[in-house]
This record gives C-alpha cells, structure tokens and sequence, in this order.
C-alpha cells in the first residue's frame, strides 16, 4: 500500500465514528446524527471518508462556482430577484438539498450523483439569470420579447426550431423545482391561492402555481403564452387561472389524452403546427425545422442512453440508483428536452462509468442493500427524500 | 299551487336507475345505452331501436364497496356511479359511452372494463377523448372520436346509423328539447308557475327515461303548466340561477327554494343549459356533422380551456342570469373535483368584481348531506340579495 493510502486508511479508522453508515451499523447513530432535532437542519456535512468527503467537498465548490456565475452575469437583476421573488431566497438551500439527497452516497454512486445533479446546476443557475436579467418586472433586458414563456411541461425541444426564441418554462423556477429544495416555500403560496377562494383538496401543487401567479410572482417576458392539458386536470384547470394573469395572446396546446389510439397523432399534430403558426404570428419568426432535428438528434442520443441505462438497473452492478437517476431524469427530460448539449455529454460519461462497473460485477452500496424496490408516484418523491431515505434502510 | 299531476310519478322514476320506463324498454327489445356526460351526444344513443340513459345512483349515501378501487379523495359522483354497478343497479345496461372528460370519470369508467360491474353479456364500455377547445381541429377531432367509438360499435351490433337514422334522432332530440324548454321558459315569468324544483325532476325524467315513453308525460304535463294558476304572489325572496357541476338530486334544489330562492335557470351538468338546444342541420351537412358541431359548439364543460370558449361560459352564464332575471348565481362544485374548483372561485370573482353579479360558491359530496352548512350559507346568500335589492341594487 502507498503511503498515502495508508495515511488516508489511518485517517479513515480515526474518524470512522463520525461516518453515519459506522454509526448506524453500530448502533451509535445515523443520518439524522448530523441534524439539530426536528429542524432539519444540519450540524455539520456528512463525512464520507478522505476521499469522498474531499470528493463531495469538491463537487460542493463546483456548484457554488455556477451560483457565483450565475450572480456576475446578472448581478443586479439577481439582488433584485432576491428582493421581488419569495422562491428566489429558497435557492440558497440548494447545498444543503444535495447533501440530504445524497447521503450514504460512496465511491462511484456519489461521482455518477454529482455529475448528475451538477449538470442540474449549472442549468438551472444558468436559467435564473437569464430569466432575471430579462424580466420587464425587474426592468427587462435584450431578450424580454424575445422569450416564449410557456408550460413547463410542453417539450422544450420543439421550441428549438424557432431560431432566436427561447423558451421558458414558466412554473419551473418558482414551483417546480423550488419545492423539492425547500418545503416551506410552497405553503405560502397555496396560502395565496386558498385566500382567493381555491378549495384546499384539489392538487396542492398546482394551488401553489395558481398562488404565484395571483401573487405576480412569476417573472415577466414574451409577447404570447403558450399553455397545455398536459399533465393533469389540476394543471388544466390552473392553466385558466395563469392565462388571465399573464395577460398576453395564449394558445392553448392540447394535445390528445388517448395518445396510443390512432387518431392521437394526426390530431396531435395539427395542434403543434397550430401552435407553431401562433408563435410565428405572435413574434415574427419563421419555424426552422432543421434546427430542430439538429437538437432533436440530442434528444434521441439522451434516450438511446438511457434505454442502455434501464438494461444496467435490471442487474445488480448498477452504480446509478434511486435520486442521483429519478431527478436528474425528470430535469433533463422535462427541462432540458434535448435542447443543451452539456447533458449529452454527462450522459456519455455516466453511461461509460456504468459499463464498466458491469464489466467488473461492481456491487454499489458496499454490498449492503437487502431488496429492490421499484418507486412510482409523483413528484413528492423528491421532496420527501423518499429515495434516498428507502434507499439508506 | 296545485300539485302538477305527474309529479309523484316522475319523482318515483328517479328513485332507480332501472326504473318502471326504462324495464318496459329493455323488455320491448331496446338497447339501453348509457352515459354519463354532455360530451357523449344524447341524440347519437337515441337511435332506431335504442334509448339513452343518463347514469345516476340515487339513494347512494356510501360508496364502501367502490373505495376499494378509488380513493376517497376522488369524485363522490364517479365512486357512486361504480358503487351502483358493482351493486348491481345497470345491470341492464348493453353499453356505457363514456368520456375522459376528467381523470376521475375516466378511471370510473376504466373500471367497468376491468371488473365488469355490470351483469350483461352484451355490455361493453368506449370512453372517447373529448376536445378541450372548440375551434376546427378539435371539431375534426371530435367527429372522429364519435364516429369511431360510437357510431362504428353501435353499427358492429347491427343498429342503424345511417343518414336517416341520425336525423330522426334529431327530430327526437329537437321534439323532447321543445317540452322541455316551452316547461322551462315558464321560470322566467316574474311569478312562475313552476318551481325550480319541479322544472328539475321533469328535466332528469327527460334524461333517464326513453324518450318515447316519458314523452307523452312531459307533453301533458306543458299542457297542464300552460293553464295552471301560480301563487298569488310570488313565494320567494329572491331569483337564483344555479351553476356547477354532477347535481342530478332534485333535492338539493328543494333545499336551496326551502331556504328562499327559486331557482330559475339550472346551467349544470344535468341541467337544460346546455342540453335542449334544438339541433340545426345546415344546408350541406350531415345529420352527424351537424350534431357533432351542435354538441362542441353548446358544450359548457370547464374543461375547455381556450379564451373562446372560457369567455363563453361566463357569458352564458351572464345571459341565463339576464333572460331568467336572477339576482344571483350559485356556483356549486362536487368535493375533490379539480376543475370545478377552479372554475367556480375565478367566475365568482369575475361576477362579483367586474360583471357585480352577487355569486355564492358551495361545495358538496354526491349525497346530500351536511344539509345545515348549506342552508346557513343559502340563506345568507339570500339575505344579502334581499339587502342589495332594498339598498336600490348597489
């Protein structure tokens, strides 16, 4: 053994008792060691041993630098973002969101995890800026008229064939992933909306959309809204309430329910070339459709990639599990959509990294987990650190 | 005033799905063909050989036995509706035509196909994907849906649906609509001879029951309204114009009138706005296209979420408050139900605060139940109509 890895072994046995995995094994503690009681708050960060905690030390610096670009290329339009905007103080619990999601994370699980949900951030830091920095709210910028603010669950990608468009997933930024890092933002909201009259036993996530939006919390920019009946009736009906606020020319992208019955895709179609017709009305571009398949061509590599992925998770050698794969999944998916690069290449890292744990038969979680559990259900999955927390018994 | 004549009767046929009218059908060779939403067009189920029956589960006070395949936290209407089946109640029934108006009615109707509830050899369920805007796509699209899963299953099982097939069905539909209509305008009188309670027992007998046996009732019971003296003076204190959801339990009519005020117009889901229109066929169009559009164009369901058709909804309902002279306007939704609940809070604010429209929202469960929180909140409602009428309207 060199003598740094002896070193680093030695240090390893001094400080093992601070390690969660030793103490519950031992009987001495746990994962919730580290919280204040019923805050959960944390005391100090998870120690991983030398090198994954300077590992996740590292990773903790590389998002940090991506919250530090994002304010010094916006650095005004953020401070007042922070002053406007409830959800924007919630992002400075991100850190502390990435060290509950991952925790009991070693080795190979936690790179594959934050090579994952740094792409997350570097994305979403990137998209608060922006936002920010054209928001009319806020004194708008260059590109306020020409973002299409739009549902975040209509596929980004096929904006991508609007050449100087972009578009902007507008519940992204103050619901969406903002409720997932920090649980008490939403309430208020909901608050906001049941105020107004909303009963409280429908969907209270998309009541807390209806309360950004009755509380002009959701950023300005654009000329024209895009809408959708995906995904849900909640969502559908808070899309009515959301139109009206935003107050511009809406289209309302409603795409077919039955989607495997023949008549979906003819239908289907002809409401995106609806929608696309309206877009080029509303802002004066025309629809390139080469520039869509050139991204459309990402969005196929990314599930090409993944379908390879889900034939690793059959088998036991997988290092990519549980939060580090559902949430980066359902980001990339449903926000990225094919329409940034900096995914594809994460992708290919993460998938070379799994092909080769395969190779070499690598048991993930030290050997440790006792069964397989296949997790389904909506996003409260997240929030609730189910995963991660089933993943850890 | 005195009691219409086939009032008792009517209100007996309500008690069951499988009523006297609709036993006497389905002994006569009938196909009784069910459904349980505006999207399924009426008249399409009402051709030669079949009558439509509008699912109801009268008396159902608990759905135990439908719980164990939807949570409680959905649709108190859609838990009923398979409750009743699963009970036993529409074992008559040769078909339901449902639609995926909202995720509840579709799992509902997911589930006669899955546990089949319903004691038939010949029954089977279609649930068609119904438009949420009301432009051209979403008509094409309508029109394929209905062709397919209605008009094309109906053909396999050898009825006719051809082109004078349809249009005698619009004749029907147009004739039934005329009763009820010429029953229903009554209500706009300023001291009607009909109450909100009886105009909704006769408008559900027109829904449940074949229309050729319970016509020749509704054409008396005109007849008797035309001449019938109302009360010297009219016995409310106030007009109101009902608007929601699945209310298919006159009773809950009975209490809003019990607590003061009539209800002069019934702009929900069971109710005569939207579903006697009277359908046009236009020169060039077939009897089909035309009660596809007639269904799209008259369809007030919240779930359409284009400008056009939520600025019809609203101005509907402002003209049915106008034509009916209503002081006020009830919007009720069913618990759990999502679109409701939005519609019914952004249309009271709309009424309230922009058209000045007193407005009172209520929510309920299937059964009527918590009858005393309602009537506290009707007659508040009513009292603060009775105010605005004294303080000159402001």
């Amino acid at each position: 053994m060199k003598a740094t890895e002896k070193l680093i072994a030695a240090i390893d046995k001094k400080l093992e008792r601070f390690n969660p995995l030793w103490q519950a094994e031992h009987g001495v503690g746990g994962f919730r060691s580290r919280y204040y009681d019923k805050t959960g708050v944390a005391k100090y960060r998870e120690w991983r041993g030398v090198k994954d905690t300077f590992y996740d030390y590292t990773q903790w610096l590389n998002n940090l630098l991506s919250m530090v670009q994002m304010v010094a290329s916006a650095p005004v339009p953020c401070l007042k973002g922070f002053w406007e905007y409830r959800w924007m103080g919630s992002y400075l619990g991100t850190f502390m969101f990435i060290d509950r999601l991952f925790e009991g994370y070693r080795g190979t699980e936690l790179r594959i995890a934050h090579m994952n949900m740094h792409a997350i951030v570097q994305s979403l830091t990137k998209r608060i800026a922006f936002a920010l920095k054209n928001d009319k709210r806020l004194g708008g910028g260059p590109d306020s008229d020409k973002i299409v603010p739009m549902d975040e669950v209509i596929p980004g990608l096929i904006m991508k064939g609007f050449k100087g468009l972009t578009g902007f997933p507008l519940q992204t930024l103050p619901e969406f992933i903002i409720c997932d890092v920090d649980q008490h933002i939403e309430p208020y909201y909901i608050d906001v909306a049941e105020s107004f009259g909303l009963p409280a036993d429908v969907c209270s996530r998309c009541a807390a959309e209806t309360g950004v939006a009755l509380d002009d919390a959701f950023p300005i920019f654009g000329k024209a809204f895009l809408t959708t009946n995906m995904p849900c009736n909640a969502s559908e009906a808070t899309s009515m309430f959301q139109r009206r606020r935003v107050a511009l020319p809406d289209y309302a992208v409603t795409l077919a329910m039955q989607h495997t019955e023949p008549e979906a895709l003819p239908y289907s179609r002809a409401v995106l070339e609806e929608m696309i017709a309206f877009v080029e009305k509303e802002y004066g571009v025309k629809y390139d459709w080469n520039e869509l398949f050139k991204y459309a061509a990402l969005l196929n590599e990314q599930n090409t990639i993944e379908l390879e992925k889900w034939d690793f998770f059959k088998t036991p050698y997988s290092p990519l599990s549980g939060i580090a794969e559902s949430l980066y999944k359902l980001y990339e998916w449903q926000s990225v959509n094919g329409q940034d690069p900096y995914f594809n290449k994460v992708d290919r890292k993460v998938i070379e990294i799994m092909r080769k744990a395969y190779e070499d038969k690598y048991i993930p979680f030290g050997g440790k987990t006792r069964h397989r559990a296949f997790l389904w259900g909506p996003s409260a999955v997240y929030y609730t650190d189910f995963p991660t927390w089933v993943q850890n018994c | 005033m005195k009691d219409l004549k086939h009032l008792i009767y009517f209100e007996n046929l309500l008690q069951d799905a499988q009523n006297e009218l609709v036993t006497k059908a389905v002994e006569d060779g009938m196909h009784a063909l069910g459904y349980d939403c505006y999207y399924i067009p009426e008249t399409l189920l009402n051709l030669p050989g079949c009558f439509s029956t509008r699912l109801r589960a009268p008396r159902c006070t608990s759905t135990d036995l439908a719980n164990y395949y939807m949570t409680t936290r959905t649709c108190p209407y859609v838990r009923s509706i398979l409750e009743r089946a699963i009970e036993g109640g529409y074992n008559y029934l040769e078909a339901l035509f449902g639609a995926e108006c909202c995720a509840a009615m579709e799992r509902m109707e997911e589930h006669f196909d899955l546990i089949h509830p319903v004691k038939n050899d010949k029954f089977f369920t279609t649930i068609i994907d119904p438009p949420m805007k009301g432009d051209k796509t979403n008509l094409e699209y309508y029109k394929v849906e209905l062709r397919h899963k209605i008009v094309d299953k109906l053909a396999e099982r050898g009825i006719d649906v051809s082109e004078e097939a349809m249009r005698k069905a619009i004749e029907d539909h147009n004739e039934i609509s005329r009763i009820v209509t010429g029953i229903g305008d009554y209500r706009k009188l300023d001291n009607p001879q009909i109450t909100g309670y009886e105009f909704h027992v006769i408008q559900l007998v027109s829904q449940v029951c074949p229309h050729h046996l319970i016509k020749p009732y509704l054409e008396e019971t005109l007849e008797e309204i035309r001449t019938r003296e109302p009360e010297p003076k009219f016995p409310f204190r106030a007009r109101v114009l009902l608007v929601g959801s699945e209310i298919d339990d006159p009773e809950f009519t009975k209490l809003i009138e019990s607590c003061g005020a009539m209800v002069v117009a019934d702009r929900y889901c069971f109710g005569s706005f939207p579903s006697r229109e009277q359908i046009e066929i236009l020169d060039g169009e077939s009897a089909f296209d035309a009660i596809c559009r007639h269904y799209l164009h008259w369809n007030q369901c919240v779930r359409f979420m284009d400008g056009m058709k939520i600025d019809q909804r609203q101005s509907e309902v402002k003209r049915l408050s106008e034509e009916f002279k209503a002081d006020g306007i009830i919007y009720e939704n069913m618990k759990f139900c999502e679109f409701w609940s939005y519609e019914k809070v952004l249309a009271s604010h709309i009424f309230i605060n922009e058209l000045h429209i007193p407005t009172c929202t209520i929510e309920k469960e299937y059964a009527l139940g918590a009858v005393g929180q309602l009537r506290t909140r009707f007659q508040a409602f009513i009292e603060s109509l009775e105010i605005k009428k004294i303080q000159g309207g402001k």
